[in-house]
């Protein structure tokens, strides 16, 4: 007899996606899959519009990272024009992907994953929640809002708007900085750092509780890409592409952006939109890699920033140089808070970010372009051709999430073959394979290009693909 | 502090009306109102609530008139796709340790189609709904 257990929907993750956990004649785990079940198809009907409008266009993707897009998209319509963004706009750009950064990870620790890491995965469902956190740690609670908010408020001040901020546009971005806003953000700045060294804390503390999760929450060899500087620092925005492997020795020579598809491939599955990127010289699937936190702090050598290079060496000190344990992307999204703090504070401090020349212009001349950022969740590419009018004629757009979509079957795999015996699941187990999910912060919304309103379903299936039991939460 | 928000979509045309509601509150400059326009109810925005006496949402709803009507803390447990002001409530008191009073108002939405603008049945109730925001929001 097998079975097949469903969870539906999966909670507190940004989008809508289904598990389906095989189980074999013996009652055991044989498989398990996370797969989307959304399209939407910005690559295709983008084709026919004015490159220019690309960030306007795929900011709309998602509501959690718009800014992500918009940089990405930018940077593509930089090369379509050969033109090199002026200082201050790239400074400001880097602004903004940083307190995009910042509060997308605050998001993610704070409300989505903090009622699990801080309630404990067998607590109460009425209670493992936000409301739940903020009865158990109120004032964690709070200056997990505040964190947010300051992130969104470096948003906003560059961009007239926290969700979908018209800004940054091929060439630079639209509006310089204020020094009103600058100040603001300047005052702001201490208590971010503050709640983010309180968090970490606060992190570091929980981590007894949760040692058979960080041994079972996706921990296996895979490679990992990230940004890096030319010095091999952590990178967010306009750096080099670093491949490194499992005991973090380089897969290949860093990568200039525009040649990734030297590199990189994409794999279609029947059973999921999510398309499936794959590190091209070990070809599918074994060119499994990983993006993210946790795969941007194994390829940097350092972040470059003091308090925050403190933490990476403890981080590295606890787990190891390159770390092959999915379920501590939570501490490095923490440590990439600590680290935007810092590197906003350089920023803002950097008298050419108020310059007021922010845009260079010119038309097309070139007809095939890749702007690359790091995106809160991982490398973000966006690659365009054009005609000599500027008319897209293809779009292709990896996201973060699809990049960890083999790893995360691989998660839901691990986590299931560890918790799951038998057709009925307690509740503490459903949510261990989702909280493997919530690791990787995945954003379904951008990696289907979809939102909709099918909710996750975790399916129980026997090996003639009987549907056995469902879960819906 | 009486805090006006008005949320909604502005590409989903009538959806939009809450955005236009408290952008046109706050260009009135009325002395000790706050109105703020947003895509979704987030929660940062309940640190504004937890110090506002009085407090005014402004949304797109399914009727065929303004309504208007008091609501109190409570709702889901999660934060979802889109927020609603009995979350965003609920969340005020429990980290903040209180709440004010609060009153929805639902504008008549019937084209939430794709673009920008309202339709002719919502901007006749968006000035109706101006008359009951200021109604609301005097002190």
């Amino acid at each position: 007899m097998s079975d097949r257990i469903v969870i539906d929907p999966v909670t507190r993750i940004e989008g809508h996606a289904k598990i389906t956990i095989n189980l074999d004649g013996g009652g055991q785990v044989a498989d398990a899959r996370f797969h989307v079940t959304e399209f939407r198809g910005f690559e295709r009907f983008c084709v026919g519009r004015p490159f220019h409008e690309m960030p306007g266009l795929t900011a709309r993707v998602c509501g959690i990272c718009p800014v992500s897009h918009i940089l990405a998209s930018s940077r593509t319509g930089d090369h379509l024009l050969a033109v090199t963004a002026p200082p201050a706009a790239q400074k400001l750009r880097r602004l903004m992907n940083l307190g995009q950064i910042l509060q997308s990870h605050a998001l993610s620790f704070f409300h989505l994953s903090g009622p699990d890491l801080v309630l404990g995965w067998d607590a109460d469902v009425a209670s493992r929640n936000v409301f739940g956190l903020i009865h158990a740690d109120r004032e964690l609670a709070r200056a997990g809002i505040r964190l947010r908010q300051f992130g969104q408020e470096i948003i906003e001040s560059l961009g007239g708007r926290k969700i979908h901020p018209a800004w940054s546009v091929p060439g630079g971005v639209r509006e310089p900085l204020s020094s009103e806003r600058r100040e603001h953000l300047l005052k702001r700045l201490p208590e971010a750092r503050a709640t983010t060294q309180f968090a970490l804390q606060a992190f570091k503390g929980l981590l007894d509780k949760h040692r058979i999760e960080a041994e079972v929450f996706g921990t296996f060899p895979s490679l990992f890409l990230g940004m890096v500087t030319p010095a091999g620092n952590w990178e967010h925005h306009d750096g080099l592409l670093r491949f490194v492997d499992a005991q973090g020795q380089p897969a290949c020579e860093d990568i200039d952006p525009q040649r990734y598809t030297d590199y990189i491939g994409e794999a279609v599955e029947s059973d999921s939109y999510l398309k499936t990127p794959y590190f091209k010289p070990l070809g599918y699937p074994r060119g499994m890699y990983r993006v993210g936190p946790l795969a941007r702090l194994n390829v940097c050598e350092r972040i470059g920033v003091p308090l925050a290079d403190a933490e990476l060496t403890e981080y590295r000190q606890r787990y190891g140089r390159t770390v092959n344990a999915s379920f501590f992307y939570h501490h490095a999204r923490l440590i990439e808070i600590l680290a935007a703090t810092e590197l906003i504070e350089g920023l803002l401090a950097d008298p050419e970010v108020l310059s007021g020349r922010t845009r260079a212009n010119a038309g097309v001349n070139r007809l095939e372009g890749v702007g690359v950022s790091e995106a809160p969740r991982g490398t973000l590419f966006h690659h365009y051709r054009v005609n000599e009018d500027g008319i897209l004629q293809k779009v292709n757009l990896i996201i973060a999430t699809g990049q960890n979509a083999l790893a995360m079957n691989a998660t839901v795999t691990q986590i299931a073959k560890k918790y799951v015996t038998g057709t009925t699941v307690p509740e503490g187990l459903l949510n261990r394979v989702e909280g493997g999910i919530r690791a990787f912060d995945p954003c379904l919304s951008c990696s289907t290009h979809a939102a909709g309103q099918m909710p996750l379903i975790v399916t129980l299936k026997s090996a003639d693909g009987q549907v056995l039991d469902e879960a819906r939460r | 502090m009486r805090l006006v928000i008005g949320y909604g979509n502005e590409l989903r045309r009538d959806d939009g009306v809450g955005p236009l509601v408290a952008r046109t509150v706050a260009g009135w400059g009325l002395p000790g109102v706050i109105a703020i326009d947003s895509h979704g109810l987030l929660p940062e925005l309940a640190e504004e609530l937890s110090r506002a006496e009085r407090a005014v949402f402004v949304d797109a709803g399914p009727g065929e008139r303004v309504e208007v009507r008091e609501i109190a803390p409570g709702g889901r447990e999660t934060l979802g796709h889109t927020g609603d002001p009995a979350w965003l409530l609920a969340l005020t008191g429990s980290v903040y340790g209180r709440c004010p009073p609060a009153w929805l108002v639902t504008v008549p939405a019937p084209d939430r189609g794709f673009g920008e603008g309202l339709s002719p049945q919502a901007a006749v109730g968006m000035a109706a709904a101006l008359d009951e925001v200021r109604r609301l929001a005097e002190p």
